[in-house]
């Protein structure tokens, strides 16, 4: 295949072009701007979903000099961000119009971001890699400070914006001592050196300093303890939909990056990191669901959660397997439905200037509004992890995973957080179904979002009773690695 | 005499350390700006260094790639401290507590 194989990367240039085209077009557009920048990046993600599905499906390793892979992972990975994308134009045009705020700029820094992330999950070179990771952090720092005359937004925007600077630079570190140790930053070139050290003990220590940085630099992306600190502020103060966009998509590509690092550039039978992971894993599950009890603000509520499932998301990683892995792709797909689900209701709740956001302001929205209600309660219930929903078949899939590596402790602490969790969940539950409505119970649905909600409550009880098509897709994409 | 390799390596690892503890430490945003922009040009100045070593000009491509990146965030960093300074009237990270349950 030639080197410079444009369908390879034609669906990043279709999210650059489109992004690029919104931003050029809306001042002309004039008042008719605002859905002409919703339907172009629409379009643009939808072309860059249509450019993934019509590539060629056999695996390439490198492509462009050794700076992009083409394989089922990354398409897959790809799709799920294209739909985040979708998702997120749709659920977040009611709210940039009431909250007065740009809309060309917002689809283009999220169109950016998307091409970013798919990036980081093509790239067969850490340099790579590092690029498309700083493509999606430039464009969501700006995202975090979107209400820029907010001061918890600005706080918020700072805060993301010095975390992520800070971690991409220990993450540079590291890729600079593992270039220094193999010689050169590609994934194969670095695992064809690794593979000649027969023994863990006999890793140069530059390289097993490098890997340690390259992973601490994508936990605080994925914001698992002990660099989580910064979640619950950052989420809090940012513009709600731009919250429901951090929550999944630098998460899912974050862990997505690392999968491939762990297992593309590390020889898979030389497992440095599990102890490591595991002890995080173990660390974020606790802070996250322990974190969760005392909030009473559900956008901080959502931000410990959001921590405690990259604990459940670590899980996977720590096994190690192709079972672990698959789990971890299908559970991206049900976060993301239930965050942006869960997130779409909250940015509706919390009416003008986003000052409704307490879990008070849920009450008696249960049979007033059951278009919020319902699906706001599908979405916590599987975040909970309760049968029936899409939450919990990735929950019980990743468990199972831990279970056949024989790490019990691991599942049974799992197990009781996920119960912990429940509580927190259903406590909103009980607050919008079993007290007198407030004011919030009279809040206008836009068609765009209601669409938003309605589909992806209806997406998680589908995916709950009929997960096997998505599982095959997952495990296929791993396979597609692991196998070779 | 050309300075040795390993003296530049330490010399970056040295930078890397000062940025580290720069960040954690100091309470003004824009020199725990600098910090941070230390601990990249530390990465850089590893990256040129070990390419010199090897006797290849990959890592020094690499710099050119995290030159543009840091001017890149550079930019959004500093236009999010000058946002936050108009609404705020004030650069103190202590002061930075509006969240908390």
């Amino acid at each position: 295949m030639n080197e410079l194989f444009i369908p390879a990367i034609l669906p990043e240039i279709v999210l650059c072009a489109a992004g690029v085209l919104i931003m050029v077009a809306e001042p002309f557009l004039g008042r008719h701007g605002r859905a002409a920048g919703a339907v172009l990046a629409v379009a643009g993600l939808a072309g860059s979903a249509a450019a993934v599905l019509l590539a060629p499906r056999v695996p390439v390793d490198a492509l462009f000099h050794g700076m992009v892979t083409l394989d089922p992972f990354g398409a897959y990975c790809r799709l799920l961000f294209a739909a985040i994308g979708i998702l997120m134009v749709l659920g977040s045009a009611a709210y940039l119009r009431r909250e007065a705020l740009p809309h060309g700029e917002f689809y283009t820094l999220l169109l950016f971001a998307t091409a970013g992330m798919n990036f980081m999950v093509t790239g067969a070179d850490l340099v790579m890699t590092f690029v498309g990771l700083e493509i999606l952090s430039i464009a969501t720092y700006v995202l975090a400070g979107f209400r820029r005359r907010d001061p918890r937004s600005n706080e918020s925007g700072m805060k993301y914006f010095f975390m992520g600077a800070f971690s991409s630079a220990i993450l540079l570190y590291g890729i600079a001592l593992i270039y220094g140790a193999a010689g050169s930053t590609n994934y194969g070139a670095v695992l064809r050196f690794m593979s000649a050290f027969t023994h863990v003990a006999d890793l140069p220590l530059l390289l097993a300093l490098g890997i340690g940085l390259v992973v601490a630099g994508f936990s605080f992306k994925v914001a698992a303890a002990p660099f989580h600190v910064w979640t619950p502020d950052v989420y809090e103060g940012a513009p709600t939909p731009v919250t429901a966009f951090m929550s999944v998509g630098p998460k899912a590509a974050g862990f997505a990056a690392l999968i491939r690092i762990l297992f593309q550039l590390v020889p898979p039978d030389q497992p440095v990191w599990t102890q490591l992971l595991l002890v995080s894993a173990v660390l974020t599950m606790l802070v996250g669901n322990l974190g969760a009890i005392p909030q009473r603000n559900i956008k901080r509520l959502l931000a410990y959660s959001s921590i405690a499932h990259a604990g459940y998301l670590l899980i996977g990683l720590v096994t190690a397997s192709v079972t672990g892995l698959a789990a971890m792709l299908f559970y991206f797909a049900a976060y993301l439905l239930m965050n942006i689900g869960a997130f779409a209701v909250v940015a509706l709740v919390s009416g003008p200037g986003e000052t409704r956001v307490a879990i008070d302001d849920y009450r008696g929205l249960g049979f007033r509004q059951p278009i919020l209600s319902f699906p706001l309660t599908v979405c916590l219930v599987s975040l909970a992890g309760i049968p029936a929903t899409a939450g919990f078949i990735g929950k019980f899939f990743l468990f199972s995973a831990a279970m056949e590596r024989e790490l019990y402790t691991l599942v049974i602490i799992a197990i009781l957080n996920s119960l912990v969790s429940v509580y927190y969940y259903l406590r909103v539950v009980v607050v919008m179904f079993m007290q007198e409505p407030g004011e919030a119970a009279s809040v206008e649905i836009p068609a765009a979002a209601g669409v938003v909600i309605v589909t992806c409550g209806l997406l998680i009880i589908a995916l709950g009773l009929f997960p096997s098509p998505l599982l095959q897709a997952s495990s296929d994409a791993i396979l597609s690695f692991l196998g070779r | 005499m050309p300075v040795p390799s390993l003296h530049v390596l330490i010399l970056s690892a040295l930078l890397f350390a000062i940025g580290i503890i720069g960040a954690l430490m100091r309470r003004n945003l824009v020199v725990m700006f600098l910090c941070v922009e230390l601990m990249l040009n530390a990465a850089n100045l590893a990256l040129i260094g070990f390419s010199r070593r090897l006797g290849q000009l990959d890592g020094q491509v690499v710099v050119f790639f995290v030159i543009v990146l840091a001017a890149a965030e550079a930019a959004v960093g500093l236009a999010l401290v000058i946002a936050l300074y108009r609404s705020r009237r004030t650069l103190d990270a202590d002061q930075l507590n509006l969240m908390k349950y």
